[in-house]
């Protein structure tokens, strides 16, 4: 006895349609998802460059603001050490004791700065500079030790003026 | 918020109120008040942040001029008025103190 061979019914028809069209929708739906994936990944590409070249950016302008700073500091700080060293001079080399006083007193004094918020670091130094290259000589150790005593004094003042200032932006901005 | 007022402020204040419209570097208050320039920047500085002082740098030229700028400070207009009221208050004693000091042996 042969067998026919089974004709496709329409049952049979419609499921493999059913199946093709779900093989379609499912490789149409990978290839939205590899699509999206991609787009996704370049742009996340994109963000990261950005970021990284901002961060670089960031990192460049810091690094030149404090190199800035410190050539700043530098100045400064020699200055004032012209005008002490200006007062050993005139005190004929017996200001051995003096001129390590002034060391320390400079030390000091560049260290007080860098706590300070940088500006107020600055502006103290420069008018120490100011104060001290007009002082009378013989005077100058005397200042510069009461720079030294009084620098903790300066650091906390300037911080609390920075923090004021900052806490009246603040309040400004809020009022915008 | 008035600055906290100390002989010290007094005498920083007193040195800028002699001639209020007159500005006068760290050196010269140093030189009215008696002060040593580095115990009188901290006072300049918190009372430029009450608003009572401002401050600003000397435009010159430092080569030209063979020295560093100077840094001047004045009163504003409400920090002249405010240090007044506080130096005139500072000069009368409060009558509590006076008959505390009576009271340890002293006369009024």
């Amino acid at each position: 006895m042969t067998q026919r061979p089974r004709q496709p019914t329409r049952h049979t028809r419609a499921a493999a349609l059913a199946l093709a069209l779900a093989l379609v929708a499912a490789v149409a739906t990978a290839v939205a998802v590899v699509a999206v994936v991609a787009v996704a990944t370049a742009a996340a590409g994109v963000a990261t460059a950005t970021a990284a070249a901002g961060v670089v950016a960031m990192v460049a302008a810091a690094a030149t603001a404090t190199a800035a700073a410190v050539a700043d500091e530098r100045r400064i700080v020699s200055g004032i050490r012209n005008a002490v060293g200006g007062s050993l001079d005139l005190r004929g080399g017996r200001g051995l004791t003096c001129l390590r006083g002034g060391t320390e007193v400079l030390a000091v004094m560049r260290l007080a700065a860098r706590i300070m918020p940088p500006a107020a670091g600055r502006r103290w130094l420069t008018e120490a500079e100011s104060c001290l290259y007009e002082t009378d000589p013989g005077q100058r150790p005397a200042i510069g030790r009461d720079y030294r005593r009084t620098a903790p004094r300066v650091v906390a003042a300037a911080w609390a003026a920075e923090l004021a200032r900052g806490s009246q932006a603040l309040a400004r901005r809020r009022n915008v | 918020m008035a600055p906290r007022m100390t002989v010290q402020t007094l005498l920083v204040l007193q040195a800028l109120l002699h001639d209020p419209g007159k500005e006068l570097y760290g050196l010269e208050i140093s030189e009215e008040t008696g002060l040593l320039p580095g115990t009188a920047y901290p006072i300049l500085l918190r009372l430029e942040r009450e608003g009572w002082v401002t401050s600003r740098w000397e435009d010159i030229d430092p080569h030209a001029e063979k020295r560093p700028a100077r840094r001047y400070y004045s009163l504003t207009a409400s920090g002249a008025a405010q240090a007044s009221a506080a130096c005139a208050s500072a000069r009368r004693p409060r009558r509590a103190a006076l008959r505390r000091l009576a009271g340890e042996g002293g006369t009024i």
